[in-house]
């Protein structure tokens, strides 16, 4: 039986997140009273490096060598950001977290903010989490009752604070620079980097941002060492990866797996499945910036780099699973309009490109696009993926690019037949009456908002095809299955 | 109460587990995640509170806890025994409340028709 | 030092140096679009969101796009500019630029001054791969100083640090999300709705026509053929070091001649000089600041020629607001005195007689049309043309003044001094007072008129000059956000001044708002504030009060500096104005 290893959901569920005692009888705060007493900061950042943790916001970038690049510098202040901030259409395994083991994200701030050198933590959240904003609030002053926050910490010289700062809901405030320009009080948008917020970030000085899931695996990383870390998941991404399983699957939820646990498995036995037994497609990873993994792909072993190198990536943990009914051309729609509600406008390739390459798709969901579409499709991605100024930007072709990879057929399709297989983009559709089923009985013509079916009582009714707008509303009401789609 | 030192720390956290140690009561704990109150965890809550009144059950407590992850089987409570072992319900009806409570609390059954599967360790 | 290699050649680059300055080095030249350098005030605009000045990096063994614009070069750094790709993406992005903006170049206020098209001309764009719907919103003309059309944005940022970083007054921010985000006040706010001071700082660095001055060529063409109308101008200081610009005037010639041959040429009845009004400004103000040095009470004097300070300090400073000079600008002088003294001995009604001002600056639209600045429904200044509309009108009819012989000003109002003619540039107004201030209290000729301490493109210059027995302090700024420092100091009490000139754009009005656009070659500037300095040099009378002109407008009409008649035509006075 596959099973999920639980890390960064290991209290999620299991302690009351408002109580501190139930934390500590969790093992709580000893991670932070091992580092503090036991260990030097630069200790505590060799552990994390060797453990081969990697941010679990998306990028993957190491996180002890984040950690290790703001430690070297020299500043009078340092900060640690917890990104919360959480954005991905269908993913909320930080809400999760935070409202189910506050503590912990707190005690890994403090630890971080002890391993750098800084005194002063933010988490940067989305207004939209009430909860878990309560949760934070009341966990923040139970922690500084019993000493875990505030100042001198456990008696020691070290003191560390957390304050909240609230997101508007903007998705590209989950790229670090402009999560940083937001808590500055500024617009929302990413800026150039180098140099990194691990160098200048937060009103200039080095900063560490971190997500919630990533603070979520560090105390469990002190407690039982980087071996037993490295022991669970892939040479190349140790660990798990919590992901929310979406879409037309049996088991939807949040899933904790060790890296390199393939994906068929994750289907079959953790999500129990397609639902109504159709057939799986594919499924979608990284959300806005991710891209499909098809059933040839089904036993690829899930990590970083494996899910990189089949054309999607991790992100922050969407898992949508897509069955026959699904229109890859239209999906990827879906995902492009997403990006272009959220990008913040600074950069031309994202805030043109991304809107003509939406105008680009829909003239193929439309049935007005000719073959060189896609070679103009394929260009204009190339640019935006390469010349965008962040990561909204160079990852948002991905989806189209993925799907024409993987389900060029169906683009064909869309392009040359006028046709979509799985009967989603309205404009090809065409709906007709079964002459032997009609009756006459004049229900479609009666419902047709445009009032283009014809025909007499009792006598077979006709639908006119340049009149019909597709709304279907004529093929759910007929009782006797006489008006079929294709 | 401010911890000022290792050993400050070391203390609570012993009188902490013995104290859990020493709680006999079965644990219902009730997923309260946004999702799980979304869901109806609050009301489920309140039959459950009921149900235990009129069974006149004492040696049961809720305990309110974040998101197990279940969400296409929301609201859920998992049943944690003293003596070990729990099992997890799900798609919970406040009309479920005295059913459950007879079957997994009196009867301190592992089988019934709330049960899903747990798939983790 | 860095060492990198750009296109196959060793560079060494200092070590924050950007690529697109490294690449220079060698004579690689990367196009730019959004980046702006300021050379001469140390200001570098590079937020990279153009992406046009990509390059093809290669560190440690990945290769990546970089803006050259703003990416610091590294040790080991190998640098690609000019490869089939990166041009390839250069294009594509001019082209998504182009496919979201208004076609309209030949009725476009910019077309030939736009950078925008410059760039699709140099890549030889001559199709778009890809249109679509087009970014749409109203036009604001709600100030009568600047016409933002946002549809011809192009998210540069670049008004964004002129109005922000520069001059602090920070009315714009990038608005909206995604394909709809445009640079705009607060909730897209009118300008006039605004705290906006009309200094025309984001006019100057836009590159396309998204921002552009209101235009009131029309009206001036109209003035001029009314037959019932009696049409005079004058021309500010720093339009005479500006204007050759627009038509090819070596660099060193003077351009003012000219330039008054091109307006008698349009058919002006009288073309005057605001230099002869700077001149009367000294007067008023050397009175003042005599007057405020001798009680040694409410110091220190600010100067008030410039309606975008003055507009500034009416916003963030109220609590100044009994310090600035209550001198009118030289502008407004010259427009009261021209509808009442002129207006008498040319005997025309000052309602037939029209005032055009030519000006560097937009703030002095604005700064016209202010109820305090009009009598009885007439204003002193009717019209005002900024440096780049008059050579439109010269253009459009035909004036190549290039061509013309230089001609002189009319008199009465036409005559000035060297100090009327540095109101010009930075420092110009302070110089211009020390003459004639440091001779009425001293009471003995100065040796030397020229106080070079206060000159020079620097945001802030201090100098000390004795006069007499005293120790004069003052200071010189331009740029709003130099002057936020000096004011807050004065606040505090830490800055103890007699005098401050204050301007608001950087540089002075060489820099105006109005002037022909730099592109970003502040060298553009310093050679207009070296001709202007060459002006003062060029001419016999330096001194303001030395101005036998001024003397007669005295002797004639207004008795002696800060006589009543002075007050009630030549100052003003302040008003809070509600933060919006």
């Amino acid at each position: 039986m596959v099973k999920q290893v639980r890390i960064a959901l290991r209290n999620c569920g299991r302690v009351n997140p408002e109580s501190i005692e139930d934390y500590i009888n969790a093992r709580g705060y000893e991670a932070l009273v091992t580092c503090l007493f036991d260990k030097k900061p630069a200790d505590v950042i060799n552990i994390i490096t060797e453990s081969g943790l990697r941010g679990r916001g998306g990028g993957g970038f190491p996180t002890g060598i984040k950690w290790k690049a703001a430690a070297a510098e020299v500043s009078d202040e340092k900060f640690i950001i917890c990104n919360a901030d959480e954005g991905d259409p269908g993913a909320f395994m930080d809400r999760a977290v935070l409202e189910g083991d506050t503590h912990s994200v707190l005690e890994a701030m403090t630890i971080a903010g002890y391993s750098v050198g800084a005194d002063k933590g933010i988490i940067y959240i989305r207004a939209e989490y009430p909860l878990a904003i309560e949760r934070i609030k009341k966990a923040i002053e139970i922690s500084k009752e019993y000493g875990f926050l505030g100042k001198n910490i456990l008696g020691t010289e070290f003191s560390f604070d957390i304050e909240l700062k609230y997101g508007a809901g903007a998705f590209v405030c989950g790229e670090e620079t402009a999560l940083i320009a937001s808590i500055e009080g500024k617009r929302g948008e990413p800026v150039v980097k180098p140099p990194y917020p691990a160098q200048k970030g937060l009103w200039g000085k080095p900063t560490i941002v971190n997500n919630v899931e990533t603070f979520a695996n560090i105390c469990p990383i002190i407690l039982n060492g980087k071996d037993w870390f490295r022991s669970i998941g892939t040479q190349k991404s140790p660990g798990t990866k919590v992901f929310a399983l979406a879409g037309k699957i049996n088991n939807v939820g949040l899933i904790e797996i060790p890296m390199g646990m393939t994906l068929r498995n994750v289907i079959d036995n953790i999500g129990g499945g397609i639902r109504d037994g159709k057939e799986f497609k594919a499924v979608q990873t990284g959300g806005p910036s991710g891209g499909c993994i098809t059933r040839e792909n089904l036993d690829t072993p899930i990590d970083y780099d494996n899910l990189l190198s089949i054309g999607s990536m991790m992100g922050s943990g969407g898992m949508i699973v897509m069955d026959e009914d699904d229109c890859m051309v239209n999906f990827a729609k879906f995902f492009l309009e997403f990006t272009i509600d959220e990008s913040c406008g600074k950069c031309a390739p994202c805030r043109v490109g991304n809107k003509r390459l939406l105008e680009l798709l829909e003239k193929v969901t439309n049935g007005q696009a000719t073959e060189e579409i896609i070679p103009q499709i394929e260009q204009l991605c190339a640019t935006i993926k390469k010349a965008s100024l962040c990561g909204l930007g160079q990852t948002s072709p991905n989806p189209v690019l993925s799907t024409l990879r993987y389900f060029r057929n169906e683009y064909d399709e869309h392009i040359k037949d006028k046709k979509c297989r799985s009967k989603v983009c309205k404009a090809l559709l065409k709906y007709e009456i079964v002459p032997d089923k009609c009756n006459g009985c004049t229900r479609c013509a009666r419902s047709c908002p445009v009032q283009c079916i014809s025909g007499k009582v009792k006598e077979v009714h006709t639908i006119d095809q340049k009149a019909c707008i597709k709304c279907g509303v004529c093929y759910t009401n007929c009782k006797f299955n006489a008006i079929i789609v294709s | 109460m401010k911890l000022k030192s290792k050993e400050d720390f070391f203390k609570l956290k012993e009188e902490t587990v013995k104290k859990r140690a020493q709680d006999k009561d079965i644990k219902l704990l009730i997923g309260f995640g946004t999702c799980g109150i979304a869901a109806g965890a609050k009301i489920i809550e309140k039959a459950i509170e009921k149900g235990l009144a009129e069974r006149n059950i004492k040696n049961a407590k809720i305990v309110r806890v974040g998101c197990v992850g279940y969400c296409y089987a929301e609201p859920t409570i998992e049943i944690v025994y003293p003596e070990g072992g729990s099992v997890i319900l799900g798609n919970i009806k406040s009309e479920n409340a005295l059913d459950v409570i007879d079957m997994h609390i009196l009867n301190k059954s592992f089988e019934s028709q709330y049960v899903i599967p747990r798939n983790f360790e | 030092m860095a060492k990198v290699i750009i296109n196959d050649i060793p560079v060494e680059a200092l070590n924050d140096a950007s690529i697109l300055d490294a690449a220079k080095e060698v004579d690689i030249f990367i196009p730019t679009l959004c980046h702006l350098d300021l050379e001469s005030f140390n200001i570098e605009h590079r937020t990279g969101s153009c992406r046009v000045c990509m390059v093809e990096v290669e560190l440690g063994g990945r290769s990546k796009m970089m803006p050259a614009c703003c990416t610091p070069v590294q040790d080991g750094m190998k640098i690609k500019t000019n490869t089939p790709e990166i041009i390839q993406i250069r294009r594509t992005v001019l082209e998504l630029l182009l496919s979201d903006h208004p076609f309209d170049c030949l009725i476009c206020a910019k077309s030939l001054d736009c950078e925008l098209q410059a760039l699709a001309r140099q890549f030889g764009i001559d199709h778009l791969t890809y249109t679509g719907e087009r970014s749409s919103y109203p036009r604001d003309t709600s100030s009568n100083a600047i016409n933002r059309d946002l549809d011809k944005c192009i998210m540069c940022r670049r008004c964004e640090t002129a109005c922000n970083e520069i001059q602090t007054v920070k009315v714009l921010t990038g608005y909206k999300r995604g394909f709809m985000a445009v640079v705009a006040p607060p909730e897209m706010k009118p300008l006039n709705d605004t705290n906006c001071v009309f200094c025309g700082q984001c006019v100057n660095v836009c590159p396309t026509g998204a921002l552009t001055e209101i235009n009131y060529i029309n009206p001036v063409w109209k003035a001029i053929n009314d037959p019932t109308k009696k049409v005079i101008v004058q021309t500010a200081p720093a339009v005479r070091v500006g204007i050759g610009e627009e038509f090819n005037i070596p660099e060193n010639e003077s351009a003012t001649g000219k330039l008054v041959a091109g307006l008698r040429r349009l058919g002006f009845d009288a073309v005057f000089d605001t230099d002869f009004s700077a001149d009367l400004t000294i007067m008023e103000e050397g009175h003042e600041l005599i007057n405020r040095i001798n009680k040694n009470e409410n110091l220190p004097i600010l100067t008030s020629c410039c309606p975008g300070w003055v507009n500034f300090m009416e916003y963030q400073f109220p609590d100044l607001l009994h310090i600035p000079s209550t001198c009118k600008s030289p502008q407004q002088m010259f427009g009261a005195i021209a509808k009442s003294y002129y207006a008498e001995k040319i005997g025309v009604s000052p309602k037939d007689l029209i005032v055009v001002s030519i000006m560097p600056c937009l703030a002095k639209k604005y700064e016209a049309a202010k109820p305090e600045f009009i009598n009885n429904g007439v204003p002193d200044v009717d019209y005002v043309l900024s440096t780049r509309e008059l050579a439109k009108m010269f253009k459009e009819a035909g004036i190549n003044i290039a061509k013309l012989k230089d001609e002189d000003y009319d008199n009465p109002l036409g005559e000035s001094t060297g100090a009327g003619v540095i109101f010009g540039a930075s420092g110009g107004v302070l110089e211009a007072a020390l003459r004639t201030v440091s001779e009425v209290i001293s009471k003995t000729e100065l040796k030397d008129v020229n106080f070079v301490e206060v000159r020079g493109l620097e945001g802030i210059k201090e100098a000390t000059v004795k006069i007499g027995e005293l120790d004069v302090k003052v200071a010189v700024t331009s740029g709003l956000g130099n002057a936020r420092k000096i004011l807050e100091k004065i606040r505090s009490g830490e800055a103890k001044y007699h005098a401050i000139e204050i301007m608001a754009c950087p540089g002075g009005c060489i820099n105006g708002g109005g002037q022909p656009y730099i592109h970003g070659d502040t060298t553009k500037l310093e050679r207009r504030m070296k001709m202007i300095y060459t002006e003062d040099e060029r001419k016999v009378i330096r001194k303001s009060h030395d101005n036998p002109y001024i003397q007669k407008l005295y002797k004639e009409f207004l008795g002696e500096p800060g006589s009543k008649k002075s007050h009630e035509l030549l100052h003003t006075h302040y008003h809070k104005k509600r933060e919006k």
